[in-house]
């Protein structure tokens, strides 16, 4: 949770950047698109249920790494690209503590886990009969 | 014993009014921000309120050749999804992951909408118009959230139906929430007997 957080920092960061370091036009683009998509991606990993969606911000650090060469960036401007780059990619790698269950993730909608789950269903105290045809 | 209406392998209900109103609450300020700026696309109001960036730099925005890009101004597009978001955020009871998974996954459609578009703007605000509007980006904001923290819904709904497909249901009808008349019968027949289990009496 507080990983995703720090990216979404660094996301807000990136947006004002280019207002508070020196810089160039090409460069402020570039801030500009990376910051909203960490703090998108951010907000969307902060919860359990979503948080895989964080290695999108590996993508996005890994946008300013290269990106940022292909403008004219001032120095500082680098260094602070760079520097965001890779916090945002280790930020992004660290999974941090999952602590509400989903029943088997995403993946599982691709194969139900149906042992698993029969009792859990047939069991849940909703689980009234519609009929009582055999009482 | 089990909190009431959590989906199977789940720790919490994502359909329970607790989350819900959360973003139906966050769904209101969206629909206001929406509304306001709206009414400056179409001259309803002169100007408006940037505490931040001033009225200057958000009428650069909210006139921008993007927000023209369809036939109406773009606020009028966020008024409709946040009235959308409401819509369907409210539909359906505290269950309606198996209840009404139509309800469940058209939010989940509205919301990542918003959440995209949203995201376009502000990337456009920042790139292509080269000015801010402090209330657009509250209503980027906003779409963000609910996106961000309100798309898990559609995962218990999706495993729903995912397995009563797997047990041969109508997919349909259990995307309409029909198949829980059932239920109780699908029970008895599919699940506990293959199993080698004794089927489980209730209200006897």
């Amino acid at each position: 949770m507080w990983f995703q957080l720090g990216s979404a920092a660094l996301g807000v960061w990136l947006m004002i950047a280019p207002a508070a370091i020196p810089t160039s036009p090409g460069a402020a683009v570039i801030d500009r698109i990376a910051g909203p998509i960490a703090i998108f991606i951010a907000v969307l990993a902060q919860r359990s249920v979503t948080r895989p969606a964080r290695v999108v911000n590996v993508l996005t650090g890994l946008f300013l790494l290269i990106a940022i060469w292909l403008v004219q960036p001032g120095s500082a401007h680098a260094l602070n690209d760079v520097l965001v780059g890779w916090l945002l990619i280790i930020l992004a790698l660290i999974r941090g503590k999952v602590r509400a269950h989903t029943g088997g993730g995403w993946w599982t909608i691709l194969e139900p886990d149906l042992y698993l789950y029969d009792d859990v269903d047939a069991l849940a105290p909703d689980a009234q009969p519609a009929s009582s045809a055999d009482q | 014993m089990r909190e009431a209406g959590l989906p199977p392998g789940w720790s919490y209900n994502p359909s329970a009014w607790k989350e819900r109103r959360v973003f139906l609450a966050l769904a209101v300020i969206g629909l206001l921000a929406a509304a306001y700026t709206s009414a400056a696309q179409l001259s309803i109001i002169p100007a408006m309120w940037d505490p931040i960036f001033g009225s200057a730099s958000s009428y650069a925005v909210t006139h921008s050749a993007i927000s023209r890009l369809l036939p109406f101004p773009d606020g009028v597009l966020g008024v409709f999804g946040y009235l959308c978001d409401l819509i369907f955020g409210s539909l359906g009871d505290r269950e309606r992951w198996r209840t009404a998974p139509w309800a469940a996954l058209i939010f989940a459609l509205v919301i990542t909408g918003l959440g995209i578009v949203s995201l376009a703007l502000t990337i456009a605000q920042g790139t292509i118009i080269r000015h801010w509007c402090s209330v657009c980006l509250v209503s980027a904001l906003v779409s963000t959230l609910i996106f961000g923290l309100g798309i898990g819904e559609a995962l218990a709904s999706l495993q729903y139906l995912s397995r009563a497909h797997a047990r041969g249901r109508s997919l349909w009808s259990a995307l309409l929430g029909r198949s829980e008349q059932q239920r109780a019968e699908d029970v008895d027949f599919s699940r506990f007997t293959e199993k080698g289990q004794r089927l489980p009496t209730y209200g006897s």
